[in-house]
Parts: structure tokens; sequence; C-alpha cells
């Protein structure tokens, strides 16, 4: 018998409301309103950071045991859409903290790690980091060059890192290194390193076309010395952990490129409305029509993409595939979507008077960071064809 | 594409000058958003500026087609000068097509020369895409006219030494009743309004003009009164054609950024088995730059001979500026994370790029042109 209805909702919840409802007022009031200004001077939201840890929203998956809030992945989701919707800076930012940072510890890291750095990340009090891209290692993660050498009670690091969101502001960094070239994938391993311990150097800020406000930098370690106890896992254990990490990585970042989409939809829909020309406002023409129906339609594809990877991640059930789907649909449309918004509001788009140039940029390494879109391609072409 | 000599002349001076002279500044100019106004006089000696105009207004008397692989290929190394290039002949070209003998000698020899810097002030706050709509008024008063109004986003506004602007002589005839103006910088009543900032094109210098009981004198009105809105329209369908050139000038850039990628990892050794994103992306942009230049180098031909070419220049307008666009974005992505950085000029290709799809009539705009223009001519595309 077939009930109706059945075995599929549209729903959020009624805490999925509170939340959305919750982070969307948050972001209009703190993180909006400066978004414009820390976007040129490429300032780090820090102050946004620590009030995010106030209200649970930096630890969003980790367990509660550990400071974390222990919410569910669609949660997250909704939270990341929000804060990119006002800010994608603040969005990746965010991201990064809560998934890139805390997730190796809290799925791979020892009782001890756990207990040292998980509270102060998931509070907000200390900013973490991701270290995996080189310059010579990027979408190809297994051929990455930084060694760690073993001595003693101390691993010896030494080489480079690009590209690390929250790297200027950071305090703590997951940081990926091989402890024997020779053996490809298996000889990769993962560390927490202090800003603090010796031999690690901030090398400059990125100055980037977009998230500007999110403190990327790139890093070297000269014989930077990490405690043995840093290790997160076992040795060989980090490609296993990049992967897992950035399977749920994607789904920030389609959630990113949401919120972005969202926020420049938001805009241009009211600017149709007040703008006018011959004698009517510009939303009356088609080809305006045609760009907001064009929006909002595929931003809400998207979203749906968006929670049905956080969904089935929740389950426990695979959803690399389905990530992968939500990023490379996400990111391409959020590139099209902001192009849209800027373009229906004509000349005054192209100012910094109007937030859509920003959007304009921000959206573009939305298809870029935590693997291309041939790279979610290539995911995606694997689980469907085998092998 | 089979050029004649001519065009090869211009455009290899163009170039030379663009890689010799240009290059080594783009990156510090741009950066602190430097207005390009040495280049451009020195643009006017090398006669780059007169290309289309005759030797008699100080002019090269070459063909369209010349004057745009030129700009091409200085927005090629620098978009912000070849859109200063572009306003300059906003400026300049309405005086060629209606001035009088005297105005052509007072102005137009010197805006040939590039020793006077032009500007062109159509757009205000509430007429844009619809500039029939303009509500700045002029009012004939013992032998000078008094200007009141604000325009927006006149290019190069503060450092033209002339503008050529558009104001209601008649507010009751509508489009009929605007008339173009040659303001000069000194006028009483003339003053430059804050300046944009803006996604790309930084070096170009955006503003916006007041007109506060502007005084002009009576000469100085181009054609007759209620001429303004048909002297406007022919200088933007040359202008567009301008555009398309600068356009193409970006998108060869961001090209050649993606061929410098592919070659360096070595793409082309593993095209079928790892590389055909890529390859498609390569592809599709070399397809669509040639067709891009080939409907420019149409539009020109079609001016050159005298006749209307409207629908060819909005063509090539709107074919060139989506490209460029296109073309940027493919590049970002071919490049991945390196080029979001201003490591590489991708970054700021990709801004620049976006104003094409704007700026002298916006996308949608060409679309209702070029349809109004074909259903015109029953939809044949070509002349039978
Ligand atoms: C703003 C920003 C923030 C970032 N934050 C972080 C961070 O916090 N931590 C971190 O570790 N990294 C970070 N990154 C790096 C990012 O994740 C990498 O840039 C990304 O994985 C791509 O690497 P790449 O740029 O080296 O490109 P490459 O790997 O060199 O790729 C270049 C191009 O080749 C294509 N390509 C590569 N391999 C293949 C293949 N096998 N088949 C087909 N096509 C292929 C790609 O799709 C792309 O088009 C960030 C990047 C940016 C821009
Ligand atoms: C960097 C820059 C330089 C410029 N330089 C100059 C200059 O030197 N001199 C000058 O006079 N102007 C200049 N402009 C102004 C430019 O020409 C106008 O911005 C442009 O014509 C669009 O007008 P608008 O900005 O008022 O947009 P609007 O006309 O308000 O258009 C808003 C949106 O509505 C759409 N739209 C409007 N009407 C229709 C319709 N009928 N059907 C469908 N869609 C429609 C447009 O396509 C656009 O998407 C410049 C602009 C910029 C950004």
């Amino acid at each position: 018998m077939l009930v109706k209805g059945a075995g599929i909702s549209f729903d959020l919840s009624e805490d999925h409301l509170m939340i959305q409802d919750m982070v969307r007022k948050f972001a209009e009031k703190e993180v909006s309103p400066g978004a414009g200004e820390r976007d040129r001077s490429m300032e780090f939201p820090r102050d946004i950071c620590s009030k995010l840890g106030e209200l649970g929203l930096m630890g969003v998956n980790t367990p509660t045991e550990y400071g974390g809030a222990g919410m569910d992945s669609i949660s997250y989701a909704i939270i990341i859409e929000e804060l990119s919707r006002a800010c994608a800076s603040t969005g990746v930012v965010a991201a990064v903290q809560n998934t890139l940072a805390q997730l190796p510890l809290y799925r791979f890291g020892t009782e001890e790690l756990k207990r040292k750095y998980l509270p102060d990340l998931a509070a907000g009090k200390k900013i973490g980091a991701y270290c995996l891209t080189e310059p010579s290692s990027g979408s190809d993660a297994g051929s990455l060059q930084t060694m760690a050498q073993k001595n003693g009670d101390f691993y010896f690091l030494n080489g480079q890192k690009l590209f690390v969101t929250n790297g200027m502001a950071a305090d703590f960094f997951i940081v990926y290194a091989t402890i024997d070239k020779s053996k490809g994938n298996k000889g990769i391993s993962a560390f927490v390193v202090e800003r603090t311990f010796p031999g690690f150097k901030i090398v400059r800020k990125e100055e980037m076309l977009g998230v500007r406000a999110s403190g990327t930098a790139q890093i070297a370690f000269e014989n930077c010395r990490v405690p043995v106890s840093n290790l997160i896992g076992e040795e060989g254990d980090g490609f296993k952990i990049a992967l897992t990490t950035l399977d749920s990585g994607r789904i920030s970042i389609a959630s990113q490129a949401v919120g972005i989409a969202q926020g420049a939809y938001d805009a241009a829909l009211k600017y149709s409305k007040e703008r006018s020309q011959f004698g009517k406002t510009i939303s009356n023409f088609q080809f305006v029509q045609e760009m907001l129906v064009d929006m909002i339609t595929y931003i809400e594809a998207a979203r749906l993409l968006v929670y049905r990877s956080s969904y089935l991640k929740d389950k426990g059930v695979p959803f690399s595939k389905e990530a992968s789907m939500a990023k490379y649909f996400a990111s391409t449309m959020s590139e099209k979507a902001t192009s849209h918004a800027l373009q229906i509001h004509g000349g005054y788009g192209y100012t910094k008077d109007y937030p859509v140039e920003r959007f304009y940029r921000d959206a573009r390494v939305t298809e870029i960071y935590e693997g291309t879109t041939e790279v979610q391609k290539m995911v995606i072409a694997r689980n469907i064809l085998g092998g | 594409m089979v050029l004649t000599k001519q065009q090869n002349y211009w455009q290899n001076l163009a170039k030379q000058f663009a890689e010799s002279e240009v290059k080594p500044k783009v990156n510090e100019m741009e950066k602190q958003g430097e207005f390009p106004l040495f280049f451009m006089k020195k643009l006017g000696e090398l006669g780059i500026l007169g290309i289309g105009f005759p030797e008699k207004y100080g002019g090269q008397n070459a063909d369209s087609f010349s004057f745009i692989l030129a700009v091409k290929e200085i927005s090629k190394v620098w978009a912000s000068l070849g859109l200063s290039i572009g306003a300059h002949l906003l400026g300049t070209n309405p005086i060629y097509f209606a001035g009088t003998e005297e105005q052509k000698k007072h102005y137009l020899i010197p805006l040939v020369r590039g020793e006077m810097l032009g500007a062109f002030g159509l757009t205000e706050p509430s007429s844009g895409s619809d500039a029939a709509s303009s509500r700045t008024s002029a009012v004939s008063v013992n032998g000078s006219y008094l200007l009141n109004g604000r325009k927006v986003f006149t290019t190069s506004a503060s450092y033209a030494s002339t503008f050529v602007v558009s104001a209601l002589t008649s507010r009751e005839k509508g489009k009929k009743g605007i008339s173009a103006f040659i303001l000069e910088r000194n006028y009483p009543g003339l003053m430059i309004a804050k300046k944009e900032e803006k996604l790309g094109l930084r070096a170009s210098d955006t503003s916006g003009l007041i007109l506060d009981g502007c005084q002009v004198p009576k000469e100085n009105l181009l054609g007759l009164e209620g001429d303004g809105f048909r002297v406007f329209l022919q200088t933007l369908d040359a202008g567009r054609l301008g555009i398309a050139g600068w356009a193409l000038g970006i998108a060869e850039a961001a090209f050649e950024q993606m061929l410098d990628w592919a070659k360096k990892n070595e793409v082309d050794s593993g095209l079928m088995d790892e590389h055909e994103w890529e390859a498609g992306m390569i592809a599709e942009a070399a397809t669509k730059l040639e067709a891009a230049l080939l409907l420019a180098q149409e539009a020109c031909r079609v001016k050159d001979t005298g006749q209307f070419y409207i629908k060819e220049a909005s063509m090539a307008k709107y074919f060139a500026s989506t490209l460029a666009v296109e073309v940027c974005d493919a590049a970002l992505k071919i490049i991945g994370c390196s080029a979001l950085t201003n490591d590489l000029p991708v970054e700021r290709y990709f801004r620049d790029a976006k104003l094409g799809e704007i700026g002298e009539g916006t996308s949608e705009i060409q679309k209702l042109v070029i349809a109004r223009e074909v259903l015109k001519t029953s939809g044949r595309l070509v002349p039978a």
C-alpha cells in the first residue's frame, strides 16, 4: 500500500528552521554590515568568529563532549549558507574552522588531542586552518612534498603550503606531510601544528580575487618541531584523513556557493523592482525576468542537492558522489547567478556601491577550492562508472 | 584572417607600443588606479587616436578595422588604457559627425592628435539604457545656454579637457528635444562629482558631472537643437565597434594565459585520455575568437562603405563582450587557484571583461537592437 507523501520530505524540521532564523538574523546584524569593508581591507573577521563560537556555530558537528554543538549536517549546511549569503569570506572561514580543522581531530585524533584542541576551536577562542595544497601539488594531493622526519619525541617538518584559508589568524594547523616519499599516498601523515612551534613561518598573505577577508596565507615549515603526540591517527593515515575531510568539506563549499548566489539573487530581485527604465521597473522586461527565473530555479535545485548529500552523510551511508554533485552544480550555478545579478544592476553593478560585484568575485573560488570542478567530475565519473 | 598592409601596419604599431612601453607599467598603475594620461598623449603622437579620421583633421585616413585592431592590441595589454581610448572617441566622434568647420578646427583636430582628452556624458542617474529619458536641461539665455543636471559614469571625466554632453533644449519634444553640446573643462558651473570604485578597470576614471547652471556659449551647440539623439546613436554605433575590439583584446589575453598553462602542463601530450576537458575549452575559445574577429571585420567593412551598420556593430559588440567573459572564466578554471591571485593577470582580465556586457548598451539592449534590425529587413542577414 502506498501512503501519500511517505518516504520523502522537503520540510525542514522545527529545529532546522530555528537555526536558520537565528543565523540569518545574526548574519544580517553582525556579518553583513562590515562585509564590503573587510573585502577591501582584507581584514579577517576575528570578532565575528568569537561571536559565532559563543552561539555554538564554530563546532556545529563536533561532539558535545569536546565542546561542540553535536548538530547534524543539514544544520551545518544551513549555517554556512546563511553566513555566505551575507559575506562569503565569513562563510569559508567558518567552514574551514568547523570541518577542515575539526573533523580530522574528532574523527581520527587521540583522546588527548581532542581534549587539547577541540574545545577552544569549537568555542571560537582559537582559529584553525588546514594545510594540504603545495606549490606543486593541488588537485593531486598525493604528490605532496612536505617532509616529516621523526627524531626522538618530535617530528621535524620541512616544506611549503599555499592557500591556507584562515592561515593569517589561525592558532592551530592541520598539516599534511610525508614520512616517506617512496610510499606515495601511504606515506602521507597528518599533524596538528601550533603557530608557536619553532620553525613555523607565515610567508605572506595572498591577495586574491575573492574571499579576500579569509586570511589566506602561504606558510613555510623550517625544521618545524612537532611533538610525536600531535600525529593524527597513525603514520600513513594522512591521505585517508584528507579525503574523508574533503568529502565533508565539499558540502560546506556547495553550501557557501548556494549562499553567495542567494545573496546576489536577493539583491538583484530588490533592485529590479526599484529601478525604472523606459517608463517601467526593469522587472517587467522578459530578459530581466529570464535572469531572475534562471537564478532562483538553479539555486533551489542546488540547495536540494546540498541537503540530500548532508542527509546521506547523517545517515552514515556513502555520500561522496552526492557531495561532489552538490559542489559541482552549486559552484557553477553560483558563478552564473552572480553574473546575472551584476548584469541586472547595469552600470551600478560594476561599482562597489552595491554588493553584487563582491558576490561576483567571491563565487569564482567555489569552483576551485576543495577540488576543482574537473576533479568533482572525475569523482562522479568514477562513482557511476566504477573502478 | 587576411589583413591589408594598412591594417597590419596599425596592428603592429599598436602591439609594439603596448608591449614595450605600456606593459612594464601596467601592474603598478592599475594597482594604484593611476590614470594613463601620459599614454593617451603618446597614442595621439603615434597617430593611433586618429587612425579613422581624415588627414585634414589631423587623422591618418585609414580604415575602421585598422583602428579596431589597434584598440584590440592595446586592450590586450591594458584594458583600462583601451577603455580610455574608447571614451576619447565617444567624446571626439560627435564633433566629427555633426560639428561645424569652426568646431572641428577648435576641438576635433587637437582631440584627434591627442593634445586634448575627450569625454562623453550621456548617462544620468535615472537614464541609462533608456538614453532618451535624459533630464539635463539646456536653456538659452543671452547668447549662452545654461545647463542644469547630473551625469554619471562619465569615463575620464576627471582628466578630460572637453565633454560632449546631452541636454534637453525642449522638454515637450521627447527624443527630438535632445541636443548635444561641447563643454570645456573650465566652464563655470561644471563640476566633477564622485569617482566610482569599480570591480575592474581601476586606472580608468569613472566619475560624475554636475552641471549647475553651467554656461555654454551658443557656438558650442553641436548641429541643430534637437539633433542630439541622432548624433549620439551614430556615436554609439562607432563606440560599440570599439568595445568589440576592446573585448577581443581581453579575450585574447586570457586565451594566451590558458595556452601558456596548457603548454606548461603538457596538455597536448595527453589530449584524449587526460585532458579532453581542457581541450574542449581551448577549442571553443579559439573558434569563437575567430568568429568574433570576423564579425568585427564585417561591421567595419559595412561602416566604411558608408551604409548603416547598426546591426553589425551590435552583433560584433554583443558577441565579443560575451566571449571575453567566457574566455576569462575558462582561463580561471583551467589554471586553477594561482589564477585567482594577482600573481597572474587573469583575475584582472576577469574583473575588467564584465564591463563589456554593460557599457555602451548592455547585452540585453544589443539583443533588442539586433532583433529590431533583423525584423526590419525581414530576417535576411545577408543582403540578397
Ligand atoms: C581562496 C582559496 C582558499 C584555499 N584554501 C585552502 C586551504 O585552506 N587548504 C588547502 O590545503 N588548500 C586550499 N586551497 C587550495 C585549493 O584547494 C586548490 O587550489 C585546489 O585543490 C586546486 O589545486 P591547484 O590550484 O593547484 O590546481 P591544479 O591541481 O594545478 O589544477 C589546475 C587545473 O587542472 C585541472 N586538473 C587537475 N588534475 C586533473 C586531472 N587529473 N584531470 C583533469 N583535470 C585536472 C583542474 O581541474 C584545474 O582546472 C585554497 C585555494 C583558494 C583559491
Ligand atoms: C565603467 C563604466 C564606464 C562608462 N562610461 C560611460 C561614458 O563614458 N559615458 C556615458 O554616457 N555612459 C557611460 N557608462 C554608462 C553605461 O553606458 C550604462 O551603465 C549602461 O548604458 C546601462 O545603463 P544603466 O547602468 O543605467 O543600467 P539600466 O539601464 O538601469 O539597466 C539595468 C538592467 O536592466 C536591463 N534593461 C534595461 N532596459 C531593458 C529593456 N528594455 N529590456 C530588457 N532589459 C533591460 C539592462 O540590460 C540591465 O541589465 C559607463 C558605465 C560604466 C560601468
